[in-house]
C-alpha cells in the first residue's frame, strides 16, 4: 500500500516536471532548423506490420507552428509472400496547442507525402510491380526536449493513399501482383520515434 | 583472474574520479572492436567488425553511429549470409558520474545483406538493403585525455525479405578500448544547461 503511494507520487512529480515551463529560452524558436534520424513502425495496414528508416529536417516558423520535411524508407513483409517497400518523402506542418514550451511539447499535424511502392515475390524477385502514388497523413506526438540542442520525438500518424493500391493472388499455385481498379482511403498507421539536433538558425525574429 | 580484473575495474574507477572531467561538449569518442551477435530468434551468431563514433553536445546528449562489417558466422562452418553490413545514426542520453558514463541509445539504421545461395538451395541470390532499429546500453569509463573503456550491448530489430525472410532479432557485444579527443576550444563550448 504503502510502495503503490509512493509509486503515485513518483508518477506526479515526474508528469508535473515534465510539463514545467523550460527554464532555457525557449520562447523565441523561430528560424531554427533541426536534423534528425528516424525510425517508423508501420501496423494496422493491409500489408502487414514492417519497419522503416528515415532522415527529417525540421524548420520552426513561429512558436507554436513548426514544419517537418522527411524521407522515409519502409520495408513489410506480407505474409511471407511479398516485399513491400515503400519510399515515402514529404512534409508535415505540425502546431503546438500549449502555451508554453514544456520538457514534454505535444503538437497536433497534418500534411502530404509522394509515395513509392514497389511489390516483389520474395521466393521469385523476377514477379515485381510498382506505382507511384500521393498520401495525406493526420496524427498527432509529442516531443521530449533532452536539452536545448536535442529532442526525442515520438508521432502516430495515420496515412491515406490517394491512389490504387497493389496486392497479390495466388492462382494454381501462381503468385501474381494486381493493381486495384480504383482507389479507395486505405493506408496505413505510422509510429515514428525520432532525435532532432539543433544545427543553427535561418532568421532571427526582431 | 577474476580478482585481479575487479581490482583493476576499481583503481581505474578511482583514478578516474580523481582526475580532471574529460566528458564535455565537443568530446569525439572512437571505438573499434571484434562484436560476437546472437540472433535470439533462431540462435545464429555472427561476427563483426565494429566501429563506433560518437560526438557530445553536451554531458548528457550525443550523436552516435555504428558501423558493422560481416566477418562470418560463428556456429556453423558455411555462413547463411553472403554479406550482411550495417550503419547505425542515432543519439544517446548519458548518465554520467564523473567520468562514469552510463548510457542509453536509440538508432535507426540500415543493413545491406546477401544470403548464401548454397544454404538455402538457391541458384543465385538478391543484394537488398533493410531497415532496422537498434538500443543500446553501455558504460563508458574515460581514465584518461585521450583513452576510456567502454563495454555496449546492442539490439536489434529487422528482417532480411531478399529471397528468403530471416528475423534479425540480433543482441551485439563490443568492449574494448577507446580514444576520445575534445575537438573544440574551451572557449567557444556551449553552456552544459
Amino acid at each position: 500500500m504503502k510502495l503503490q503511494k509512493f509509486t503515485h507520487i513518483v508518477s506526479i512529480v515526474f508528469l508535473t516536471s515534465l510539463l514545467t515551463p523550460l527554464n532555457y529560452a525557449q520562447n523565441n524558436t523561430s528560424g531554427y532548423l533541426f536534423a534528425g534520424i528516424r525510425s517508423t513502425f508501420n501496423v494496422f495496414s493491409s500489408d502487414g506490420t514492417g519497419l522503416g528508416s528515415g532522415g527529417q529536417l525540421r524548420l520552426q516558423l513561429s512558436e507554436r507552428v513548426n514544419t517537418e520535411w522527411y524521407a522515409d524508407y519502409i520495408s513489410i513483409n506480407v505474409q511471407n509472400v511479398l516485399r513491400s517497400i515503400y519510399y515515402h518523402i514529404g512534409w508535415s506542418v505540425l502546431y503546438y496547442y500549449l502555451n508554453k514550451p514544456t520538457k514534454l511539447q505535444p503538437y497536433i499535424l497534418a500534411g502530404h507525402c509522394f509515395d513509392y511502392n514497389r511489390k516483389t515475390v520474395i521466393h521469385n524477385p523476377e514477379i515485381t510491380r510498382s506505382r507511384w502514388g500521393s498520401a495525406v497523413q493526420i496524427g498527432t506526438g509529442s516531443h521530449l526536449n533532452l536539452s536545448q540542442y536535442t529532442d526525442l520525438s515520438l508521432t502516430i500518424q495515420y496515412m491515406i493513399h490517394l491512389t490504387k493500391e497493389l496486392d497479390y493472388q495466388r492462382q494454381n499455385g501462381t503468385i501474381t501482383i494486381i493493381e486495384h481498379s480504383h482507389a479507395f482511403l486505405e493506408g496505413h498507421l505510422l509510429i515514428t520515434l525520432s532525435i532532432n539536433y539543433k544545427l543553427f538558425r535561418i532568421w532571427q525574429k526582431n | 583472474m577474476a580478482k585481479k580484473l575487479s581490482i583493476l575495474t576499481l583503481l581505474f574507477s578511482y583514478f578516474s574520479c580523481l582526475g580532471q572531467p574529460y566528458i564535455e561538449p565537443f568530446l569525439l569518442g572512437l571505438r573499434s572492436s571484434i562484436s560476437p551477435s546472437l540472433n535470439i530468434y533462431d540462435s545464429r551468431a555472427f561476427a563483426y567488425l565494429h566501429g563506433n563514433m560518437e560526438l557530445y553536445i553536451q554531458p548528457t546528449n550525443s550523436v552516435l553511429s555504428d558501423i558493422y562489417y560481416y566477418l562470418g558466422e560463428l556456429n556453423s562452418e558455411v555462413g547463411s549470409f553472403a554479406f550482411n553490413h550495417a550503419l547505425f545514426v542515432g543519439g544517446a542520453y548519458h548518465f554520467v558520474l564523473n567520468n562514469n558514463d552510463l548510457f542509453l541509445a536509440l538508432q535507426s539504421g540500415i543493413s545491406y545483406t546477401k544470403v548464401n545461395p548454397i544454404v538455402f538451395g538457391l541458384s543465385s541470390s538478391q543484394s537488398g538493403i533493410n531497415p532496422l532499429f537498434s538500443t543500446t546500453i553501455g558504460y563508458n569509463l574515460y581514465f584518461h585525455k585521450f583513452f576510456h573503456f567502454f563495454a555496449h550491448v546492442k539490439l536489434i530489430f529487422g528482417e532480411h525479405n531478399f529471397n528468403i525472410p530471416i528475423k534479425f532479432w540480433d543482441i551485439r557485444l563490443s568492449a574494448g578500448l577507446g580514444f576520445n579527443l575534445n575537438i573544440k576550444s574551451p572557449k567557444n563550448k556551449p553552456d552544459k544547461t
